[in-house]
C-alpha cells in the first residue's frame, strides 16, 4: 500500500527559559487510506507530532515526507497552500468563525484555495457532506445557534470539503459527551470507508484508540510501540 | 459565489459588535467634521479677509518715488507694458489700469458741506471694474457717459448729503477759489473707508481737472491671480524694469496682516494635523481590540490555508471599510455644521457674514491621506495579527 506519510528522525525541541525535548528521534509510515491513533498521555508529545506532520510547526531536525514532497523544505506560502490543499484539520474545539453560517464556515477553505471548480458543485458537495454528518438543517444557521456536536460535526465537514487526501484530528472529541464520541468516530470510519482519506487522530482515550487501525504510542517524546 | 474573501471576511468581522464599531466611526466623522470645519472656516476667513484687503487694492503697483521733482507723474505707461511684457506675459495679470488721482476739496453748495475727497480716473488696460464699483453699487448706475458725471463713494454721499442727481463741486488745486460742478450719477458703498472717500469721474476730465496730458498718469495698478505670488511676480518684472518708476507689491506694506494669514495657516495646519493623528489612533485601538478578539478564528483561518498576506488584506479591509464609512459620514457632518455656522452667523438681513470658500482640491487630497492614515493603521494591526501561529492556539487549546 502506498505510504501517505513517511517521518524519518523527527526531532523537535522548544527553546524557551529551558529547552524542552517534545519529541526525541522519531520514525515511522502511514499508509494510505487507513486510520492511524496517536495515543499517549498528556505531555508525550503527540499534539507537537500532528502539528509537525500538519505543516503547523517546524521540525528541529529530520525530514517528513507527505504525499511524496519533503515539507520541511516548503516556505511559508508554500505550507498554507499544502494545508488547504491536502490536509484535513480537525481540533478539539470546533473553531468556527461565528461571523459566517455553518455552510459558509464548511466552504470556506474552498474559499480560500480559490479553486476554479463550479461553486454550484462545491456548495452540492457541502450539502452532501452535510446529509452524511446529519447537520443538514442548521447549514444557514451561525454556529453560536447550533448544538455543540452539530458544531464540531460542521468542523469535520470543513476538513472534508477540499477532499483532503488526510485529516488530522486533535482530540476531536475531547469536548464531546459519550454519544457524539462515537457519532464522531463512526463519521471518521465511514467517511474513510468512503473516500479512502488517512485519518490521523491524536488522543488520549484507549476506547478511541481501540477503533483506529494501528496505534502509535507515545511516552515522552518517543515511540513506545506501533499496534 | 465569493470574488473577494478578504473583503467578506473583513466585512463580517467589522459588524461583529456592530455598536462599538459604529462608535468609533461615529468618533471618526466628528475628527474628520471637526478637521474639515476648521479648515474651511479658516480658508473662508483668510479668503474673505483678502478679498476685503486687497480685493480692491492693487497687489503690484509702478508709481512714482515719493521725493521725485522731475518725474512725478507716469509718462507712456504703454512703454512700461512693453516693457514687463519681455519678462511676463501681461495677459497673465488678472486686471491692470492706468490711474489718475488727486486729492481735492468737495462741497455741497445747497447745504454748504465739504470734504477732503480723491478725484479718481481710471483706464482700464486688462480686466474690468477694478474697484468693484457694479458690485458695490447702492444707488444710480455705473455707466459714466460724459465728461461732467460721477460716481462717489457712501462716505461722501453720507457726510455731504449728496444723492443722485445732485451736483457736486470740486475745488481745483489753484490759488484761486475755482470750482467745477458735477453730476452724481451712481453711489457705491465697498465697506473700504479710503475708496468710500472716492469720486470717480471719467478719466481724461480727471487728466484735464488735475493737470495731466492725456499720456500721463498717476500709478499703474496690477492685480493678479493669487496675491500671495506678488513678492515673486515683482521680481521677475524688476528684471529689465530701467524706468524711474518705483516697483512695490502689497507684502512690502502689509507685513502684520501676513503675518496674521500665515499664523493662521499654521495653527490651522497643527489643528488638522493632531486630529488625523487621533483619527489614526482611534482606528489603530479599536482594530488592535479586533485581532486580539479574532485570534483564534485568525489561527484557524490560517491553519486552513490563509497566508499572511491573505490575513494583512483582511485587516487592511477592515480599517479601509471603518475609516471610509468615517470620512464619508464626517463629510455630511462637516456640511451639517457648516450650514448650521452660517445660519447662527447670518446679519439682520439674514445675509451670511462671510462666504464659504471649499477647496475641491484640498479636500480631496486630506480625505486620500486620512484614507491612508487609516490604511497604514490597518497595516499596522496586521503585523500583529499575522505573528499568530495556529500551532499556538491548537497547544493552547
Amino acid at each position: 500500500m502506498k505510504k501517505i506519510i513517511e517521518v524519518k528522525n523527527l526531532v523537535k525541541i522548544y527553546h524557551d527559559k529551558v529547552d524542552t525535548l517534545a519529541l526525541n528521534d522519531i520514525s515511522f509510515d502511514l499508509e494510505e487510506g487507513k486510520v492511524y491513533a496517536i495515543y499517549g498521555q498528556s505531555g508525550s508529545g503527540k499534539t507537537t507530532l500532528l502539528n509537525i506532520l500538519g505543516g503547523l510547526d517546524s521540525p528541529t531536525s529530520g525530514k517528513v515526507i507527505v504525499d511524496g514532497e519533503d515539507i520541511s523544505k516548503l516556505n511559508y506560502k508554500e505550507l498554507a497552500l499544502f494545508r488547504n490543499k491536502k490536509i484535513g484539520f480537525i481540533f478539539q474545539f470546533h473553531y468556527l468563525i461565528s461571523e459566517f453560517t455553518i455552510l459558509e464556515n464548511i466552504l470556506m477553505p474552498f474559499f480560500i484555495g480559490k479553486d476554479k471548480a463550479d461553486y454550484e458543485i462545491i456548495k452540492n458537495k457541502a450539502i452532501e457532506l452535510a446529509k452524511i454528518t446529519d447537520i443538514e438543517d442548521v447549514l444557514y444557521k451561525y454556529p453560536d445557534y447550533v448544538a455543540g456536536g452539530q458544531r464540531q460535526r460542521a468542523a469535520i465537514c470543513r476538513a472534508l470539503i477540499n477532499d483532503p487526501k488526510i485529516v488530522l484530528a486533535d482530540e476531536p472529541t475531547g469536548n464531546l459527551d459519550s454519544k457524539n464520541t462515537e457519532i464522531i468516530v463512526n463519521l471518521f470510519l465511514k467517511i474513510n470507508k468512503l473516500k479512502n482519506t488517512t485519518f490521523v487522530i491524536v488522543t488520549h482515550n484507549e476506547k478511541i484508540s481501540n477503533y483506529c487501525s494501528k496505534r502509535i504510542e507515545l511516552k515522552d517524546g518517543k515511540i513506545e510501540k506501533i499496534t | 459565489m465569493i470574488k473577494n474573501l478578504e473583503f467578506f471576511i473583513a466585512f463580517r468581522f467589522t459588524k461583529y459588535r456592530l455598536i462599538r464599531t459604529l462608535i468609533i466611526v461615529f468618533a471618526i466623522a466628528v475628527g474628520i467634521a471637526v478637521q474639515f470645519f476648521v479648515a474651511i472656516i479658516i480658508d473662508s476667513t483668510q479668503a474673505n479677509l483678502i478679498k476685503r484687503t486687497l480685493g480692491l487694492s492693487p497687489h503690484i503697483t509702478i508709481k512714482p518715488y515719493d521725493n521725485e521733482k522731475i518725474n512725478d507723474k507716469i509718462k507712456n505707461p504703454e512703454n512700461i507694458l512693453k516693457n514687463i511684457d519681455n519678462n511676463f506675459d501681461v495677459n497673465n495679470f488678472k486686471k491692470v489700469i492706468y490711474l489718475v488721482e488727486g486729492s481735492v476739496k468737495a462741497y455741497n453748495f445747497k447745504n454748504k458741506n465739504d470734504l477732503n475727497v480723491r478725484f479718481v480716473g481710471i483706464e482700464n488696460v486688462i480686466g474690468e471694474d477694478f474697484y468693484g464699483i457694479s458690485e458695490n453699487l447702492i444707488k444710480g448706475n455705473d455707466l459714466i457717459k460724459n465728461p461732467q458725471e460721477v460716481i462717489i463713494g457712501n462716505n461722501i454721499y453720507e457726510k455731504l448729503g449728496l444723492d443722485i442727481g445732485d451736483t457736486i463741486s470740486l475745488k481745483k488745486n489753484t490759488n484761486k477759489d475755482e470750482y467745477e460742478g458735477f453730476r452724481v450719477i451712481g453711489i457705491f458703498k465697498s465697506g473700504n473707508q479710503v475708496l468710500d472717500n472716492y469720486v470717480f469721474g471719467e478719466r481724461a476730465k480727471v487728466q484735464d481737472f488735475l493737470g495731466y496730458k492725456r499720456d500721463e498718469y498717476s500709478s499703474l495698478y496690477f492685480q493678479i491671480y493669487n496675491v500671495f505670488d506678488s513678492d515673486k511676480i515683482k521680481k521677475i518684472l524688476e528684471q529689465n524694469f530701467n524706468f524711474p518708476y518705483e516697483l512695490s507689491e502689497w507684502k512690502e506694506s502689509n507685513k502684520q496682516l501676513l503675518n496674521g494669514l500665515s499664523a493662521q495657516s499654521q495653527s490651522s495646519f497643527f489643528i488638522q494635523f493632531f486630529i488625523l493623528i487621533s483619527i489614526g489612533i482611534s482606528i489603530l485601538s479599536i482594530l488592535n481590540m479586533k485581532v486580539v478578539e479574532k485570534y483564534k478564528e485568525i489561527g484557524v483561518l490560517k491553519a486552513i490555508g490563509m497566508n499572511n498576506s491573505n490575513i494583512s488584506k483582511i485587516f487592511i479591509y477592515m480599517s479601509f471599510i471603518i475609516g471610509f464609512l468615517g470620512v464619508f459620514i464626517g463629510i455630511v457632518f462637516t456640511f451639517l455644521i457648516l450650514s448650521l455656522f452660517i445660519n447662527l452667523t447670518k446679519n439682520e438681513q439674514g445675509v451670511p457674514l462671510f462666504n464659504l470658500v471649499i477647496k475641491t482640491e484640498y479636500f480631496i487630497l486630506s480625505m486620500l491621506f486620512n484614507l491612508f492614515v487609516v490604511i497604514f493603521a490597518g497595516y499596522i494591526s496586521s503585523r500583529k495579527a499575522i505573528k499568530y501561529e495556529p500551532s499556538k492556539i491548537i497547544i493552547g487549546n
